[in-house]
């Protein structure tokens, strides 16, 4: 079964709202360890569940994520560093430069397949991490940024609710760009750019907007982790931390913005857990996304909720009504087979 | 409603898919487009629905060439379009696939006055139980009712069929031809192109005939069946009956 429910893109209100008191509720119950934890997950929420609107709603695979993350926590720390630009205006200006690089980059490569912007943004990151690596009298390359703290708190509390305010912002937002037409022609254009605009849509058009929203979202989230780690490094945009969050993103279920977003914070929390196996955990973490590759495609926590929302009557007049397609169409071959039909050929591309 | 093809010319590396084809189609003319396999038929319709660039002529709808226009700006321009393997929206509702076609052509109209004319078009399409089902899940033949479904919410004045009965069961086949009959009585101006030879000489006013790129007979159903180029296009020249 290959089909995310109408009740997952739009999650019931009990379970988001349940979730929303959890998490306003969380730092009341954690130490300060663990809710660095958990706002390091809120960010990574933040980048898998923008990077699942743009593969798993809208088709592009980018890898480019990381990268445009990274602008925003440079451009906000270089920023309120040498310009005395406050945190706040750091923050808009990382935002808008992520997304201008993101226009930049989609202009560029969304007119072409989509093999080419895989490619295409596998370089970029890499020409940009070598680009800060190398500029360090300005960045300061591998010893890293120092940035102007969001905060002088030594709880932490306060960078919680911040991140925690974003990760709410950014899926709101996302949700309501889903249930707009802008969402209806994202998924028409993943599953047929061609047949999407011969039905009128502007697919490169769609394409850029998206990638660009998200590429602000990356930034926006990484001028607020810039502020809180308050020291960022090219490290942050390597291709194994992008192969994190594309992993965090399919582990939760890449067609679902709020699955994508508690995979992440799932996969994040349980890194931390089983750091004791040291090397083994990663073992453990490959295993678990080739299980969900082979398993479970649209997600880990999409099956879990399939299981737990799906089993009921509906789901089997569903499972039902495809078995019917199918029939149908196998009566159909059947009875054309045995049609007297003269000169009649069919199916050959001219 | 007027389309006029000038010397169309489409190549694909050294092959030449449309050798300066040239044909008109005023009015809610229904031109049958047949030929041998590979003799450019769908080559033609994805052309002049803007999938492929011509290297050459133009194709001029009411006056202005569309033949460098992008397949949106196609559909804007009031020419619908099906596949020949059809193209639905899979992992998307019936209804959602329906929305898509008039969000993109007249936002400015409201989802909900689209979700009007989708049901609308179900009605039409006897598909009304199916609305909240995925495509995915629809035999071949309600596929081929949904494009045409698609085509129709916007309602272009020129519509473009691919192999409307391909792979259809009989009865959807006899349903999807009333349908076309009844959309061309009510204005609508067609170019079906089907290997389907019943139906299209059944349902076309006129047939045009591809060979190799090139035209090689234009005029009414009844000549074309007895032309004798057409003839040995089909069959070769041993043969002496080449359609019923």
């Amino acid at each position: 079964m290959n089909q995310i429910t109408d009740s997952l893109r739009r999650p019931p209100v009990l379970i988001t709202l349940a979730a929303a008191v959890i998490a306003l509720i969380l730092p009341l119950f954690l130490q300060t360890y663990w809710l660095h934890v958990i706002i390091i997950a809120y960010f990574y929420a933040i980048l898998a569940s923008s990077w699942a609107l743009l593969a798993g709603y809208g088709g592009q695979f980018s890898f480019g994520h990381m990268a445009f993350m990274a602008i925003g926590a440079y451009t906000s720390g270089l920023l309120t560093l040498h310009l005395d630009i406050p945190i706040v205006g750091g923050i808009i200006l990382g935002t808008l430069a992520a997304g201008v690089a993101g226009l930049a980059i989609g202009a560029l490569t969304l007119r072409f397949k989509a093999a080419y912007l895989a490619l295409f943004t596998i370089a970029f990151s890499e020409i940009l991490r070598t680009l800060i690596r190398a500029e360090a009298q300005i960045t300061r390359g591998d010893r890293g940024l120092r940035v102007e703290p969001l905060f002088n708190s030594l709880t932490r509390i306060p960078e919680y609710y911040v991140m925690l305010a974003v990760l709410f912002a950014s899926l709101i937002f996302m949700y309501w760009l889903v249930q707009s037409r802008v969402g209806l022609f994202l998924r028409a254009v993943r599953e047929d750019e061609e047949a999407a605009a011969a039905r009128g849509v502007d697919v490169v058009r769609y394409k850029i907007l998206t990638f660009v929203l998200t590429s602000m979202i990356a930034g926006l989230a990484g001028t607020i982790f810039a502020h809180y780690i308050t020291i960022i490094t090219p490290n942050i945009m390597v291709i194994p931390q992008m192969g994190l969050v594309i992993a965090m993103a399919i582990i939760g279920g890449v067609e679902s913005l709020v699955a994508a977003a508690i995979g992440a914070v799932i996969v994040q929390i349980a890194l931390e857990l089983l750091r004791e196996f040291g090397a083994w955990r990663l073992v453990i973490f490959g295993a678990l996304l080739v299980l969900t590759l082979r398993f479970a495609r649209d997600g880990l926590l999409i099956m879990i909720f399939q299981r737990l929302f799906r089993t009921g009557p509906r789901a089997e007049l569903r499972q039902s009504a495809e078995e019917e397609g199918i029939r149908a169409d196998q009566e159909g071959e059947d009875e054309l087979t045995e049609m007297e039909a003269p000169l009649t050929s069919t199916g050959q591309e001219s | 409603m007027e389309l006029q093809i000038r010397d169309l010319t489409k190549r694909f590396g050294g092959i030449v898919a449309l050798n300066k084809i040239s044909f008109t189609l005023s009015g809610n003319e229904l031109v049958g487009l047949i030929g041998p396999n590979g003799s450019g038929k769908t080559t033609l319709v994805n052309t002049i629905g803007g999938i492929h660039d011509p290297e050459g002529g133009q194709i001029l709808l009411n006056g202005t060439n569309i033949a460098q226009m992008r397949p949106h700006q196609v559909a804007q321009r009031g020419i619908g379009r099906t596949f020949q393997v059809t193209r639905a929206f899979r992992r998307m509702t019936v209804l959602e696939n329906l929305l898509v076609p008039g969000m993109a052509l007249a936002p400015e109209r409201g989802r909900r006055a689209w979700e009007v004319r989708a049901r609308e078009v179900l009605d039409f399409l006897t598909m009304s139980h199916l609305r909240d089902d995925y495509a995915r899940s629809l035999s071949g033949g309600q596929q081929k009712l949904l494009e045409l479904g698609q085509v129709m919410m916007t309602d272009p004045d020129l519509i473009l069929l691919d192999e409307p009965f391909a792979g259809v069961h009989p009865r959807l086949m006899e349903t999807i031809f009333d349908y076309i009959k009844t959309l061309h009585q009510d204005g609508k101006a067609f170019i079906i192109v089907s290997h389907d030879m019943d139906s299209i000489f059944t349902l076309s006013e006129r047939l045009v005939v591809l060979s190799y790129g090139d035209i090689i007979a234009d005029g009414d159903p009844e000549v074309v069946k007895h032309d004798d180029v057409v003839i040995e296009a089909y069959l070769g020249e041993e043969e002496e009956e080449p359609v019923a």
